[in-house]
């Protein structure tokens, strides 16, 4: 629950800080001259990761709103672009990266909306790069957002005109009331990241059931959106198989495959600084402790033959009942897709091209 | 300050109330020893309290001394005037350092005693100019964490048997589980890291297996370790953690023996190695390869077209299988 509204003095006469504060009308508001004003008041907390998530911060994007995927050379990455709309999240999951890649977490909106679109516009305008899919879910959980910001109901008609690229909505929570009657044109994929019930009570704090993503996702498909889903991160313990066995079974008997662009793969992995963190924050949590190891981009990884275990695992109950579906590991290497799929990327022409493929066939985009 | 100078009966000091007290484990004979030889060069400072017994501010193992010295009578310096009790361990802190530095352990102490009087924004600042350690909240907070120990561990760091970065690992654990750690250490002296591994890994384990941290260390496995009488220290030390490690990161371990038991098929020699990437997470295998004539190289050339071409090496490769 948002319990301050901080404004950025530089924005706040932009139309969009205008509608944040109509629909959050009973905050405090503080005008701030910079962030570091808003950052000082969070470290001062007890949990400035926890306090992060209460404050909202209404700014401007310095940088670029479009980024690469922080992928790395060592593993095979999907080539990726995040649409940078706001960092960080009102959810609390133990395994969330968030809590330690910004110093200190804040839950910040971006309203220089004007150049968002202008960088849009030289994207679907231009063919170089050959970008055709965009996200917004990696910074922040991209439906957050919608009580506050009318940003899907303007995205999702804007990307709708277009027919080079498409927009991923990544989320755990049901908020896609706003999405309902909006002119989407199947270039907007609605998607979520899903987890055993288990997981979900015990490292998810704050997000939505795994049943209720799941009608959200039916929901959603019946106004003819796409749909992708994304395992990750998989977490090994005690019943994992039966567990996940049953995700996917629930998966497939709520949504129609053939509506489904992609299913990604991803086995829980963490930058070192992030242990603490959950150490700290989740004390019951046990997801560390498992066999982890560094891995070739620095972040602890499962030991190869259990990640390779759980995927092929995962991959032969996804495609028992969704053979066609396109199914993809974030960053893995060669020997998993291989041991765990019977292929490489590269002899399909690369992952990066087998999803846009995917997004081609299902959201009938030029690529 | 004002204090008046004067010679009271030693049984009038309450040499129980150490509110004061900052010394930990200093050597009570050399001072016998020069209060014997040449009296008590200064006085004890002392406080009068309300029930009329005196409290000593400065000067224990002074007081101690004399005592043990069979003295009834005591020259002392009293305290006039009503002072705070943060002015009184102010005084005896600055009494001790300005003859000696105090241990990690007096200045956890002095944080325990002093932080309960001092503005919590002010903590930092004055807890390290008084007790002299560096104005950096980690470092504040590792020697505050040392308080939480009991008297044995503490006794342990400043007899270097439990490293300081250890000492702050064990003060998160419940006394009982602490000293399963510190008994081990006594026993192993291990390096710093090493025991911050040993921690870290019968924590995890704990976890992992839904035990305590004590109960790994008592295993029957580790306990036979630490019994066979033909190991030395360090032999035992290795065995340990190898043992930990084993039960930490059971597939990888297995993988690892795995790889040796293969490698051992390949029948290279000392002149030869074959190490695989970290993990075998898939970087490259290394092979190291030395020699020192031109018919040397021959022989190594020739064990190696031998590996090539023996199907250990296929094996070797396929770490997982």
């Amino acid at each position: 629950m948002i319990s301050k509204l901080y404004i950025d003095e530089a924005v706040k006469d932009y139309p969009a800080v205008g509608s944040v504060q109509e629909s959050l009308t009973a905050l405090p508001v503080f005008v701030v001259s910079d962030a570091v004003k808003v950052h000082e008041a969070l470290t001062a907390k007890q949990d400035p990761i926890a306090a992060g998530k209460r404050v909202l911060f209404l700014t401007r994007n310095k940088g670029s709103f479009l980024k690469k995927c922080p992928g790395t050379k060592s593993y095979i990455c999907c080539g990726y672009q995040i649409l940078h709309i706001g960092t960080y999240c009102t959810m609390d999951c133990a395994y969330c990266v968030l809590q330690a890649y910004f110093h200190p977490p804040v839950l910040q909106y971006f309203v220089n909306q004007e150049r968002l679109f202008k960088e849009l516009d030289d994207l679907v305008r231009s063919s170089i790069p050959p970008y055709h899919r965009i996200g917004t879910g990696e910074f922040t959980d991209s439906l957050i957002w919608e009580p506050w910001t009318e940003l899907s109901r303007t995205l999702v008609p804007y990307f709708a005109q277009q027919d080079r690229v498409v927009l991923e909505l990544k989320t755990k929570t049901t908020a896609v009331e706003n999405l309902r009657g909006l002119e989407h044109n199947k270039k907007t994929i609605v998607a979520w990241s899903l987890n055993s019930p288990a997981i979900i009570r015990s490292e998810e704090r704050g997000t939505a059931g795994m049943r209720a993503r799941l009608r959200a996702a039916a929901q959603c498909e019946a106004w003819g959106y796409p749909l992708a889903f994304h395992f990750d991160p998989l977490i090994l313990y005690e019943g994992w198989e039966k567990d996940y066995r049953r995700l996917v079974r629930e998966l497939f008997a709520s949504v129609s495959a053939k509506n489904i662009v992609w299913i990604s793969l991803g086995s829980f992995r963490f930058m070192p600084s992030l242990k603490p963190i959950i150490q700290k924050r989740f004390q019951k949590s046990r997801i560390i402790y498992g066999e982890f190891i560094p891995g070739l981009d620095g972040k602890m990884r499962y030991f190869k033959p259990l990640r390779i275990e759980l995927y092929r695992k995962m991959a032969a109950w996804v495609k028992e009942l969704a053979p066609d579906v396109m199914l993809y590991f974030c960053m893995e290497d060669q020997e998993v897709w291989e041991k765990a799929l019977g292929f490489v990327p590269e002899d399909r022409g690369g992952l990066s091209r087998m999803l846009d493929e995917s997004a081609a066939r299902h959201c009938r985009i030029v690529i | 300050m004002k204090y008046e100078d004067k010679t009271i009966s030693i049984s009038e000091i309450d040499t129980k109330d150490d509110t004061c007290n900052l010394s930990f484990r200093t050597d009570p004979d050399a001072l016998i020893a020069s209060i014997r030889a040449v009296g008590l060069i200064n006085p004890p400072v002392l406080r009068q309290r309300q029930d009329l017994k005196y409290q000593i501010v400065c000067g224990f193992h002074r007081v101690m001394a004399c005592k043990t010295l069979g003295w009834h009578e005591i020259k002392v310096r009293v305290l006039l005037g009503d002072l705070s009790e943060l002015d009184l361990l102010k005084l005896a802190i600055w009494d001790n350092r300005s003859h000696r530095t105090l241990n990690v352990i007096e200045q956890a102490q002095g944080i325990e005693k002093l932080s309960a009087h001092i503005p919590f924004r002010n903590r930092l600042q004055m807890l390290s100019s008084l007790l002299g350690f560096p104005q950096n909240q980690k470092v504040f907070e590792k020697i505050e964490a040392l308080s939480r120990l009991q008297g044995d561990i503490q006794a342990g760091v400043t007899d270097e048997i439990v490293s300081l970065e250890a000492a702050v690992d064990l003060s998160e654990f419940s006394h009982e589980d602490a000293l399963s750690f510190f008994e081990l250490f006594k026993v192993l002296k291990l390096s710093q890291n090493k025991q911050r591994e040993v921690i870290t890994l019968a924590q995890e384990i704990a976890i992992r297996e839904d035990l305590k941290p004590g109960e790994v260390l008592q295993s029957k496995e580790l306990r036979t370790i630490l019994d066979r009488p033909e190991l030395n220290r360090n032999e035992k030390g290795s065995k340990v953690r190898a043992y930990l490690k084993r039960r930490r990161f059971p597939t990888l371990t297995k993988a690892e023996e795995r790889f040796s038991k293969k490698l051992k098929d390949l029948k290279l020699n000392e002149r030869i190695h074959l190490t695989p990437p970290p993990y075998f997470e898939g970087g490259p295998y290394t092979l190291r390869m030395t020699f020192r004539s031109m018919k040397d190289f021959d022989e190594r050339r020739k064990t190696l077209d031998a590996m090539a071409k023996n199907p250990a090496l296929r094996r070797l490769l396929e770490p997982f299988e």
